[in-house]
């Protein structure tokens, strides 16, 4: 999709002075990809659309957090990400090069890389549909992969 | 991978829902609109953008693809060969240069920057092409008539005792003196016992003689 974050940031400016077109356009904006994200990790589209409400809600009211404009998609992801986990917890460990992982190690890692593994690793998703999910390149989720794994090493 | 897309209406309802738990206005601009409008997307009018770019390039462009050159040919002073002089002056660079008499190419040799001669080798009326690489051409047809096409003739010849002589004369380019040799049977060469004006002297023996003219025109004869 690629997003333009200025347009974006003036967005969030007016959301947060309670602009309803402003918070129509941030969800017109980012809603397919964290449906898509929804999906893929539920498998459920039903609960995908439930989970979206849901994300949507808290991530609007809690405008004011966000610090860096330019992580917004990504912040909307791991809130839907949180969210998913609620509706379907994830027992089984995730095997990441033959290492197995619990999701709570994956979700304390920083956002993107965070996201790229669990999409990489839980919902089998291929490097490309990560970077459009995301709104990033392809070689940032291949750096993000790598540096999660690492982090994920070292602990 | 399956292709998750939520309807318009289905996304609505879900905009609907999240405004009024969010206690906030329902949004007076629809959900359709601001998705056709796009204006979040980074590459909005990015075509046309490119499209723009495109016609600037080409206005600039274009007046450069129809400059074209001038070209001058004229016959330089040589003793021997026939030669020509071709100028010419473009900015661009020369993609191809031509010369041809009958549909035989003739030989072109750069001097210098631009500046070629032609070296004629027959009589008839010579095509002189330049094109450039944005395909402008110039053409040039010189009738040439003074090309030496003619070989030495052979005047007359007398024997005295092993000895032949040749008496030969060339009215264009004239002879070259030193070109003058006979192949005998087994492949050798063989020059002249001695050379006169016009005049060339060989063993009797059997051999076939060549006499050159300065232009290249060979003049054969055989002894025996």
């Amino acid at each position: 999709m690629k997003l333009d974050y200025q347009y974006i940031s003036k967005l969030l400016d007016s959301a947060l002075k309670n602009d309803s077109n402003a918070y129509a356009e941030l969800f017109a904006a980012t809603y397919p990809s964290i449906y898509t994200f929804s999906c893929t990790f539920l498998q459920d589209e039903e609960l995908a659309k439930e989970t979206l409400t849901k994300t949507y809600v808290q991530a609007f009211s809690s405008l004011y957090q966000i610090h860096d404009n330019n992580i917004f998609v990504l912040w909307l992801l791991k809130i839907n990400c949180l969210i998913c986990l609620e509706y379907k917890p994830i027992e089984k460990p995730i095997q990441i090069d033959n290492a197995n992982y619990s999701i709570s190690q994956l979700i304390n890692l920083p956002l993107s890389e965070s996201l790229s593994l669990i999409m990489k690793y839980h919902s089998h998703l291929n490097r490309f549909t990560i970077a459009k999910i995301m709104d990033i390149s392809v070689s940032r989720v291949n750096q993000s992969i790598a540096n999660g794994k690492e982090r994920l090493m070292s602990i | 991978m399956k292709r998750y897309q939520l309807s318009e209406k289905e996304a609505t309802k879900i905009l609907e829902d999240i405004l009024e738990h969010c206690e906030l206005e329902q949004n007076t601009l629809s959900l359709k609109t601001l998705i056709s409008y796009s204006d979040y997307r980074k590459e909005r009018n990015a075509f046309q953008k490119r499209i723009l770019r495109i016609i600037m390039i080409l206005f600039v462009v274009l007046p450069f693809l129809f400059l074209g050159l001038t070209m001058n040919v004229s016959k330089r002073e040589s003793r021997y060969l026939t030669l020509y002089d071709l100028k010419v002056k473009t900015y661009f660079p020369i993609e191809k240069i031509s010369a041809t008499i009958d549909d035989t190419p003739m030989a072109i040799y750069e001097t210098s920057d631009k500046n070629y001669v032609i070296k004629v080798t027959k009589n008839g009326t010579m095509h002189v092409k330049v094109q450039l690489w944005n395909r402008q051409y110039e053409e040039q047809q010189i009738v040439i008539d003074d090309c030496d096409e003619t070989p030495p003739a052979l005047l007359s010849y007398k024997k005295e005792g092993n000895l032949i002589y040749l008496y030969v004369s060339d009215d264009q380019t004239g002879i070259k003196y030193d070109s003058a040799y006979a192949l005998l049977e087994d492949g050798s060469k063989e020059k002249p016992i001695e050379i006169q004006e016009n005049c060339f002297v060989f063993k009797q023996s059997n051999s076939t003689v060549y006499i050159l003219d300065h232009a290249g025109n060979r003049l054969k004869i055989k002894l025996n």
